[in-house]
């Protein structure tokens, strides 16, 4: 690693950010502002279509795949996915867990939980807001999807429900909303709240 | 640090060639090496062919340190309880500053550690370096960027112009 170095110092041509994994490089953007990762973009044509274009278009995987992090090109805005297995899911049968972790083509994270009874659901998700976009208003969704089959615990009624994710996202309108609703086996969002980031505040 | 005589200890060697003499604790700083005794409890030699000589004696002084840290805490905690949460709080800080100062490194060393931490998994490590590298990029230009990571700019004026006309919102002055 370091006689590669040396050699590049030598050359003067590479810099050492490309000797990095592109995972480590998103890291190192998620961790600053949009306007940065936008300077960034702007550095080389190497970064601009490896990274922020990527960013832009689809949800980079960091934190050891707990988290999923996207950017929103026109409006320069972070939004987060907290993914199932980071989250503190509870049912309220507890000690009896009617949770199972489940894998689907179709979610970006490796796990997700498979609620296989009918029980109520305690969602406790954990973000530092140090990473959120100031001045913006955000809301929490829970990324979920209904399943038809149903099974003997389950009567045809009470659906199961697969729960992906908690989204921190900007807070978005109904109106959005309508249009995903008319997609059968799509994720679903539900809101469960709202919160204005100011310049200093701490959610959890 | 106090060693006790009984403690394993673990060769790791450099591409270089180079052997590095670790007490298994701080071998197990590194998730990889950590894994590797998981699955094979008798090994002590371990080759690390993409750590070069320079940067695994940091990644090993990082380690050093903060197992040092960990096990002076413990100890004072188990001596006085919970009066020694000032104390521990001090601990905390000095560490941190001794973090501060082991990131004072050229941005080929980071880079290098940071691929180390990567591939090592030494998890503190990693999050240190690319908050560093992070905070390296904060606040500044694209050409200050450049000039801080040696990037050579090869973006013609009308992809630069592409760019800046698609994200307004990140030349407008609020931001």
């Amino acid at each position: 690693m370091g006689g590669a170095s040396k050699k590049r110092r030598m050359k003067g041509v590479f810099s050492p950010i490309n000797s990095l994994p592109p995972e480590c490089v998103s890291h190192i953007i998620s961790l600053t502002s949009p306007r940065d990762a936008c300077m960034f973009s702007l550095t080389s044509t190497g970064f601009r279509s490896d990274l922020f274009v990527k960013l832009c278009e689809q949800p980079v995987l960091i934190d050891e795949g707990k988290l999923s992090f996207e950017l929103d090109i026109s409006s320069g805005k972070k939004s987060y996915m907290i993914s199932a297995r980071a989250l503190d899911i509870a049912c309220d049968t507890e000690p009896r867990n009617y949770l199972r972790w489940i894998s689907l083509p179709d979610s970006r994270f490796v796990d997700v939980a498979e609620k296989t009874a009918m029980c109520f659901l305690n969602v406790v998700g954990k973000i530092d807001s140090e990473l959120l976009s100031r001045e913006t208003r955000y809301a929490a969704y829970l990324v979920y999807k209904v399943k038809e089959t149903s099974n003997d615990l389950v009567p045809p009624q009470y659906p199961i429900v697969l729960c992906t994710s908690v989204t921190i996202n900007r807070h978005k309108t109904i109106k959005e909303f309508a249009c995903n609703d008319e997609i059968p086996q799509e994720w679903w969002e539900a809101e469960s709240f709202t919160l204005k980031m100011e310049r200093k505040e701490r959610l959890n | 640090m106090a060693r006790s005589s009984t403690e394993n200890m673990i060769t790791l060697m450099s591409s270089d060639g180079e052997e590095f003499m670790v007490t298994e604790k701080v071998a197990r700083e590194c998730t990889t090496i950590r894994n590797m005794l998981e699955d094979d409890c008798v090994i002590t030699n371990i080759p690390l062919p993409n750590v070069t000589s320079d940067i695994l004696s940091m990644v090993i002084e990082y380690c050093m340190e903060h197992v040092a840290a960990a096990e002076k805490a413990a100890a004072e905690t188990a001596e006085k309880g919970s009066s020694s949460a000032p104390a521990a709080a001090k601990a905390n800080k000095d560490l941190e500053e001794w973090d501060k100062a082991f990131m004072n490194v050229d941005v080929y060393t980071l880079c290098d550690l940071i691929l180390a931490a990567n591939y090592l998994n030494v998890s503190g490590l990693l999050d240190l370096t690319i908050q560093t590298a992070a905070n390296l990029i904060k606040g500044k230009s694209p050409e200050q960027i450049r000039k801080t990571f040696h990037i050579q700019n090869d973006l013609s004026l009308e992809e630069e112009e592409k760019i800046r006309s698609q994200t307004p919102w990140a030349f407008e002055k609020s931001e």
